[in-house]
């Protein structure tokens, strides 16, 4: 398992993690000035910080996991984030399943097919990363079924992994909105000014996905995307 | 040199997976848009090269990409002063980029596009409306 790790900019394995830790593990415990007992569970906070790049301390001179960590990632066991990233891909391919057979939208079959595609390239092309991300994939298929009458969109991914879907007739005719695993939605909107129909009016904005489709409707996005 | 300002009236040109890519083979704005550990886009300033014509200059750019080029993936060619103009005067904030050559040892045309953010998707869908020639990243046998 290759894994990239942000802050650290570059690319490592488990076998590293392993043995990077082995190597702090020793430096840290089995010196003759360890006075503290030897902290079991802390494999999990180093593993931790090591994935979301996080090494920060309480001071210069400890190696403690400082409180913050420890409040914001709870008591995970340290190979679950690994199990996180194998299961995305499979949560993403049943998603990718329900699209095909149960998604009650004129264009399901297309709309699988555009999905797996784009999975597919993205393994290929990022081997050990997440392909897409689960939770925004099944946020923009949440957001479809939710908002019906809407044409088949242009689907593609954004450098975070997530679905970015784009209904666009020219430039003065542009919606697109990028899912966020977190329930929100990015959207851009170019769309023709009403007292001005030669000039554009540009914006763009966060909002619920739920309240996404009541956000937009105002700037008349359903004149070119909807069906 | 490391900082120049690229010229207005030459051309830069950015590697566009086609993950970016609609499926008629259009680029998107996240072709443009940075990841959030990047501070600037990389682009590669094609008259740097000194070639006679557009086609040898993008045969020179799949060479010094190190990315594994992807058999859809596309090369999209903007102006740079075109570009800059085209963002300053219809984004909501008037914002101001600039292309400043960033030379790497294996890759000298290397340049980058500052004054934006990897959440400023607004800007990059400005930017991808710009492009001026598509190219496949693979050349054609």
């Amino acid at each position: 398992m290759t894994l990239w790790t942000h802050n650290e900019g570059r690319v490592s394995t488990l076998q590293d993690d392993v043995e990077a830790y082995e190597k702090y593990f020793a430096a840290k415990n089995l010196t003759a000035t360890c006075v503290d007992s030897v902290d079991w569970i802390e494999p999990q906070t180093w593993l931790k910080r090591k994935f979301t790049g996080t090494r920060r301390r309480k001071s210069h001179g400890t190696m403690e996991p400082c409180l913050e960590d420890e409040m914001f990632f709870g008591q995970e066991s340290p190979f679950d984030k690994l199990e996180e990233l194998l299961n995305d891909d499979e949560k993403v391919l049943e998603i990718i399943l329900h699209v095909r057979n149960q998604l009650n939208i004129s264009f399901s079959k297309q709309l699988a097919d555009r999905i797996k595609f784009l999975f597919d390239l993205s393994k290929e092309e990022y081997p050990e990363e997440v392909a897409i991300l689960p939770e925004s994939l099944r946020n923009f298929v949440g957001f479809l079924q939710s908002a019906t009458n809407l044409r088949y969109p242009d689907v593609v991914l954004s450098p975070s992994k997530n679905i970015r879907a784009q209904w666009r007739t020219g430039p003065n005719r542009h919606f697109a909105v990028e899912f966020l695993p977190t329930g929100d939605a990015h959207f851009v909107i170019f769309t023709p000014d009403p007292m001005h129909p030669d000039k554009t009016i540009r914006m763009s904005g966060l909002a619920s996905i739920d309240s996404l489709m009541e956000t937009v409707q105002p700037h008349g996005v359903l004149t070119w995307s909807s069906q | 040199m490391k900082g120049d300002p690229i010229p207005d009236q030459d051309h830069i040109s950015r590697y566009c997976s086609a993950m970016r890519c609609t499926e008629n083979g259009q680029v998107t704005g996240t072709a443009f848009q940075l990841s959030q550990i990047e501070k600037y886009l990389s682009v590669n300033w094609l008259e740097f090269f000194h070639l006679a014509n557009r086609q040898e200059e993008i045969r020179e750019v799949r060479k010094v990409l190190r990315l594994k080029l992807g058999a859809k993936a596309k090369i999209a060619v903007l102006n740079v002063g075109e570009t800059i103009s085209y963002v300053r005067t219809r984004s909501p904030d008037a914002r101001n980029l600039s292309m400043l050559h960033e030379p790497e040892e294996d890759d000298p045309s290397h340049t980058g596009i500052y004054g934006f953010q990897y959440d400023d998707r607004l800007i990059a869908d400005l930017i991808a409306e710009i492009v001026q020639e598509i190219y496949p990243a693979r050349e054609i046998e």
